[in-house]
């Protein structure tokens, strides 16, 4: 199977052979802006963007993610092992509290960010030492890994 | 062909609304001078001005709120008057100071009155002593010490508002009033924390309160005109999200009534240029006036569409001295307009802020599009998330919503997470679309944030696009040799 | 390339009723197939599933490709032996595509006795792992099993083709750069641990993946240590303590993952080139097939009804068509691949050997991969033809199946006996695939004949003992021969034996084949072969 397609919160694994076709053969082909299905013609439009691809169709616009198959699985098995803390919306590092190799407690404060005139204090997941992906000053957009929590064995 | 006193304008201005503002300087046969900040890149400012002078500041914020570098700018480029927009600098009395002392014209009404409106209290006193409607209140200066007894005789619900404020920030609702003390408490400190200034005034707060404003324009000797009004109901955090002209809420006589009394106060202060009057709008007819915006306002787009007027031009036409256009009962409305922001926020995320590139951007034919981006740049954490406006016009309501959707379903905007998809989920809700609409409802439709999961069709359909775009997927399938392929899923 | 032209009557009574009896005979192998892929007892189920364990048939599912075919090898295995109740041997083999590559895989069936590896099981495994020795083909484990099943270890472990052989062929495997993937989702205990050990690449399963040479309960027995299976062997210690395995997965749908992104890592080799075309269905319908076999394995029919149903086009270029007729040779296309098809239509004489024995010669040098389709009763018996020398024509054919470089491939469509065997590449003579059809029978020679010989041979006997053979004693000697043969000689018993490599549906054949003749190109062709003597 050649990955999987993250749709907002649906997950569609991609099982498609070789033509392209769909797993009920359907022959897919693109041309210019039409996305042909089986002979069922849907006008597209799409830009790729690394494994990021929005397309417009349908009168929507849907923002998709491959997923590669192993990080799937590794992604859906780390919920335990590895906690990053992620951006929660684009902004700037006001500064840090903690420090880079501290061992810190479920709650503690890790860092200030600022965004849109808030300030918010993120604070640590899990149990664990904390590794800074970032620093004072740096700006960052949503989802980037500020820092990663990984718990002490 | 009118005749101006300024040879050139400068938009101290950003995004769509410099761009717009621009398209009517050129038209007007005048020279186009912007300034703008490095951060946002090749605009469709830019590409429209003929000179354009780059500023700079800690944060691109500070750059656009640099009066003295702006006039500076203005100087260097000879620039015979100012447009400042909205936002920024568009209602700061001293900086219309500053320009007017440098000798450029200040497109705007006069200083003195930007400091009317700008104080709550002043203005809504001033409105009041006048004889238009005001929600009864108080105003905390009038006696601090008996503030919060004056409050509860206003009687609940009411509205603790920061007299400094303005765009919604700051404001409390309250309906217990053994809560008054706490709420007055928090308002305060918010108020000096965001604006610098502590003091409040309470008003009665009406429920399920309709957001009216009456466009006008004044002469600055005494003469106005009203536009007819707009509904900005659908809110959300006090963000206009969605606007049209005329109000579904109003019949001809309210209508009349509300006009006239925006009408009304313009003259009253002698008002000049373009403006605009809010009230809030209780069902069974109830208005009070709410604040006067001494500026053009991002939704003025709708107004132009049923009336047929450039407020821009209108701007331009009395900051040269000229009179009102036309006198109230030769202007005519016809049909009806909508329009709707388009943010990038991630509504699905609690309309977080997003950034991105603009992969691909294509405005619905047929539609309004005023847009400060263009394809190839970046939307960025620097400013407003509010990136572009699309407009469209109908011969009713039913036909300019039914146009919106499909405007919204035509537009193309890829690379960067916006609301669009939400609109169209907005304008299809049966509340909105019977005009069943108040400053609340977006607030209790939050369901529509959520993206609904797609089909099964759709799924097909962006899975067949993935095998066709994605290299990794494509080269998955390109490996498997093609003998096999064509025997498929064979098994003996 | 010429169109074969059919000359049967597809209207006949005849036709009609010998496709009611292969359809009814294929419909038999379906459902034996079907039955000892997935009927498995309650308890094995209900074990897996509380393990939290993919049923077999899942775990292949996920590690192929979507969209290509399997061709599965042996399928019935065993179907005959232990009481049934080792359907497969436990085992799964065949060739898929995984990660675009051809592969064959070979999995331990934890359903079927925990995926204990018995006599046949080892027999099984040795045999996919020779298979992918001859073709070149990397190998996919999936291990899961109990290990040896120690009442039978005579049977399965000191001799030179038992379990050694599959770690000696690993090694080998290794050596001639193919890679092994072992997948390890349950125990490899004992000798089963040395799979993954061999294995290039190996993954392993957290929680139900342990790899050690003695189990917990062997451990405490022989030094009294105790210690649980994960420290003892389980994912986390080998894969980062020990080495033994590469890469931990978290379940095994994310082992699964990890093996097909190593294989599709693995730089592509080239391939053997022999001469393709664009592939063709056949003109005839293949079903027609069930027609043409006889309801009597006694029935001639013509070969060449067969080829058409089978070719690309029908088409077929038939060499020396005038000459040794009880042969036919000649050139045809399968899925593409020219191949050279040597066919009985009768008993072997003089000329169909010498003609069969030039015909493999010609297609040795012309690069051509050969396909056997046998139904030989054996080489003409008399007076005239010994003193023709059909001895030494027939060892002459003999030594050319033997020596040919090209790579063959062989069906046993109706009958397979004696020295008609050898001539016409049996199992001795290594050709990459071997395939029965359901009907087909393989003997020293038929069960009439044997038991027409025994009997004879028991009536000389009396003679010199001045005695007749009655006809009670004659059928006494006569019905278990003929049980013993018809038993011994079906089908279904040498695929149980791992005499062949799978009962194929004859429709299913030209996918067969197509899969076949394409995996053994991954082996190089060696040069023109130089024969033995030909003894003229």
């Amino acid at each position: 199977m050649q990955g999987y397609l993250r749709i907002g919160e649906t997950i569609a694994p991609l099982a498609l052979s070789k033509g392209p076709r769909l797993a009920d053969g359907r022959l897919v082909s693109l041309e210019a802006d039409w996305l042909d299905i089986g002979g069922e013609r849907w006008p597209i439009a799409y830009a790729r963007d690394g494994d990021r691809l929005w397309v417009h169709l349908g009168g929507q616009i849907h923002e998709l993610a491959w997923v590669d198959p192993v990080a799937f699985h590794e992604a859906a098995a780390a919920g335990g092992s590895n906690n990053i803390v992620a951006a929660p919306m684009p902004g700037v590092v006001v500064r840090l509290i903690a420090s880079e190799g501290q061992d810190v407690a479920e709650g503690d404060p890790l860092l200030v960010i600022e965004s849109m005139k808030l300030e918010t204090t993120l604070r640590a997941p899990a149990d664990g030492i904390l590794a800074l992906h970032v620093a004072a000053g740096q700006g960052f957009d949503r989802g980037a890994p500020l820092a990663t929590i990984t718990p002490k064995d | 062909m009118t005749d101006y006193p300024f040879g050139s304008v400068l938009v101290a201005n950003r995004g769509e609304i410099a761009a717009r503002i621009l398209r009517t300087v050129k038209a007007e046969g005048l020279r186009a001078l912007l300034v703008a900040h490095p951060v946002d890149g090749w605009t469709p400012a830019m590409a429209l001005a003929d000179e354009t002078v780059m500023l700079e500041g800690d944060t691109p914020v500070a750059a656009f709120l640099d009066g003295a570098a702006i006039i500076a700018a203005a100087k260097a480029m000879g620039a015979g008057a100012i447009h400042p927009g909205y936002g920024f600098l568009s209602e700061n009395a001293a900086f219309a100071r500053a320009v007017e002392a440098a000798g450029i014209v200040w497109i705007g009404p006069a200083p003195e009155t930007i400091d009317l409106m700008g104080d709550k209290i002043s203005a809504r006193r001033f409105v009041a002593e006048r004889g238009f409607p005001v929600a009864p209140s108080v105003i905390e200066e009038d006696d601090p010490g008996n503030f919060a007894a004056h409050a509860r005789a206003v009687g609940a619900p009411l509205l603790i508002k920061p007299s400094a404020g303005g765009g919604g920030k700051g404001m409390r609702i309250v309906r217990d009033l053994d809560t008054l003390e706490e709420e007055i408490a928090t308002a305060r400190s918010e108020g000096e924390r965001y604006f610098g200034d502590g003091r409040l005034f309470i008003e009665r707060y009406v429920e399920n309160p309709r957001h009216i404003e009456v466009q006008v324009l004044g002469d600055g000797k005494g003469g106005a005109l009203h536009l007819f009004e707009r509904e900005c109901s659908l809110q959300r955090r006090f963000q206009k999200i969605v606007e049209e002209a005329p109000s579904p809420a109003l019949d001809e006589t309210e209508r009349q009534r509300i006009c006239e009394a925006a009408a009304g106060i313009a003259r009253a202060c002698d008002y000049r240029g373009a403006g605009t009057v809010e009230f809030i709008y209780g069902g069974g007819g109830e208005f009070y006036f709410l604040e006067m915006n001494t500026r053009l306002q991002v939704e003025h787009p709708v107004t132009e569409m049923i009336t047929g007027v450039d407020l821009v031009e209108q701007q331009l036409a009395i900051a040269a001295g000229n009179p009102l256009p036309v006198a109230q009962d030769g202007l005519m409305r016809a049909g009806h307009a909508i329009e709707v922001r388009i943010y990038a926020e991630d509504p699905a995320a609690g309309f977080t802020p997003t950034t991105g590139p603009v992969l691909r951007l294509v405005p619905p034919a047929g539609a309004r599009f005023d847009a400060g981006l263009i394809e190839g740049e970046r939307v960025h954490a620097a400013f407003d998330p509010m990136i572009a406006k699309l407009i469209v016009h109908g011969a009713d309501r039913a036909a300019a919503l039914a146009a919106m959707d499909g405007a919204l379903a035509r537009l193309t905007l890829l690379g960067v997470t916006t609301n669009i998809n939400y609109l169209r989920r907005l304008l299809a809700d049966p509340d909105v679309a019977a005009g069943r609409m108040h400053t609340g409802l977006i607030a209790e439709k939050a369901g529509l944030a959520a993206e609904p999961p797609p089909s099964t069709e759709t799924i097909d359909a962006l899975t067949a696009l993935a095998a066709l775009v994605i290299p990794d997927v494509g080269a998955a399938l390109d490996a498997v040799p093609d003998r096999h392929a064509a025997m498929g899923r064979w098994r003996n | 390339m010429r169109r074969i032209i059919s000359r049967i009557s597809t209207a006949s009574a005849d036709f009609a009723a010998n496709a009611a009896h292969h359809r009814a005979i294929a419909a038999d192998l379906a459902e034996r197939q079907r039955s000892a892929r997935d009927d498995r007892p309650e308890r094995d189920r209900e074990r897996l599933a509380r393990q939290g364990k993919m049923r077999l048939r899942e775990r292949l599912d996920a590690l192929l490709d979507p969209g290509t075919p399997f061709l599965e090898l042996s399928t019935l295995a065993a179907g005959r032996a232990y009481g049934g109740e080792v359907p497969g041997a436990g085992q799964l083999t065949g060739i898929g595509i995984v990660g675009g590559r051809e592969v064959m895989i070979r999995a331990d069936d934890p359903a079927v006795k925990g995926g204990a590896w018995y006599p046949h099981s080892v027999k099984k495994i040795v045999r996919a792992l020779d298979i992918a020795i001859e073709n070149r083909l990397p190998v996919v484990h999936l291990c899961d099993s109990a290990g040896g099943f120690l009442p039978l270890q005579a049977d399965f472990f000191p001799d030179r083709y038992h379990a050694g052989r599959i770690f000696r062929n690993q090694s080998i495997l290794s050596k001639l750069a193919v890679p092994q993937v072992a997948i390890v989702m349950g125990h490899c205990t004992a000798g089963g641990a040395y799979i993954p050990a061999l294995s290039d690449y190996s993954v392993i399963v957290r929680g139900t993946g342990a790899v050690f040479l003695g189990g917990p309960p062997l451990v405490k027995a022989a030094t009294g240590e105790v210690v649980s299976v994960d420290e003892l062997g389980g994912a986390d210690m080998h894969t980062s303590v020990s080495g033994v395995a590469d890469y931990p997965a978290a379940s095994e749908a994310h082992a699964i993952a990890l093996a097909r992104e190593v294989l599709a890592s693995l730089a592509p080799r080239p391939k053997s080139r022999i001469d393709e075309a664009a592939a063709e269905p056949p003109a005839y319908d293949p079903e027609e097939l069930y027609g043409i076999l006889p309801r009597d394995p006694r029935t001639q029919f013509d070969m060449r009804e067969v080829i058409a149903r089978i070719a690309d086009g029908s088409r077929f270029h038939e060499y020396q068509p005038a000459f040794g007729t009880t042969l036919v040779c000649g050139f045809a296309r399968i899925w593409g691949y020219k191949v050279g098809i040597l066919a009985n239509n009768g008993v072997l004489f003089s000329e169909s050997a010498l003609k069969g024995t030039h015909f493999i010669q010609l297609c040795d040098k012309d690069r051509t991969p050969l396909l056997f389709l046998q139904n030989i009763t054996g080489f003409m018996v008399g007076r005239d033809y010994e003193r023709g020398g059909i001895t030494k024509d027939g060892a002459k054919m003999i030594m050319a199946v033997s020596g040919a470089s090209v790579p063959k491939f062989t069906v046993n469509a109706n009958a397979s006996y004696g020295a008609g065997t050898y001539g016409m590449a049996g199992r001795a003579f290594d050709s990459r695939f071997l395939f029965s059809w359901p009907q087909a029978q393989v003997g020293v020679m038929g069960a009439e004949q044997a038991a027409n010989v025994l009997t004879e041979v028991k009536m000389r006997q009396r003679a010199r003992e001045d005695r007749k053979l009655g006809e009670a004693e004659a059928a006494a000697i006569r019905e278990p021969i003929l049980a013993e043969y018809a038993d011994k000689a079906s089908a279904w018993h040498a695929t149980s034996e791992l005499w062949d490599d799978g009962i194929l549906d004859p429709v299913a054949t030209r996918n067969a084949l197509g899969i076949a003749i394409s995996a053994a190109l991954n082996a190089p062709i060696d040069d023109p072969a130089h024969y033995g003597v030909f003894r003229m």
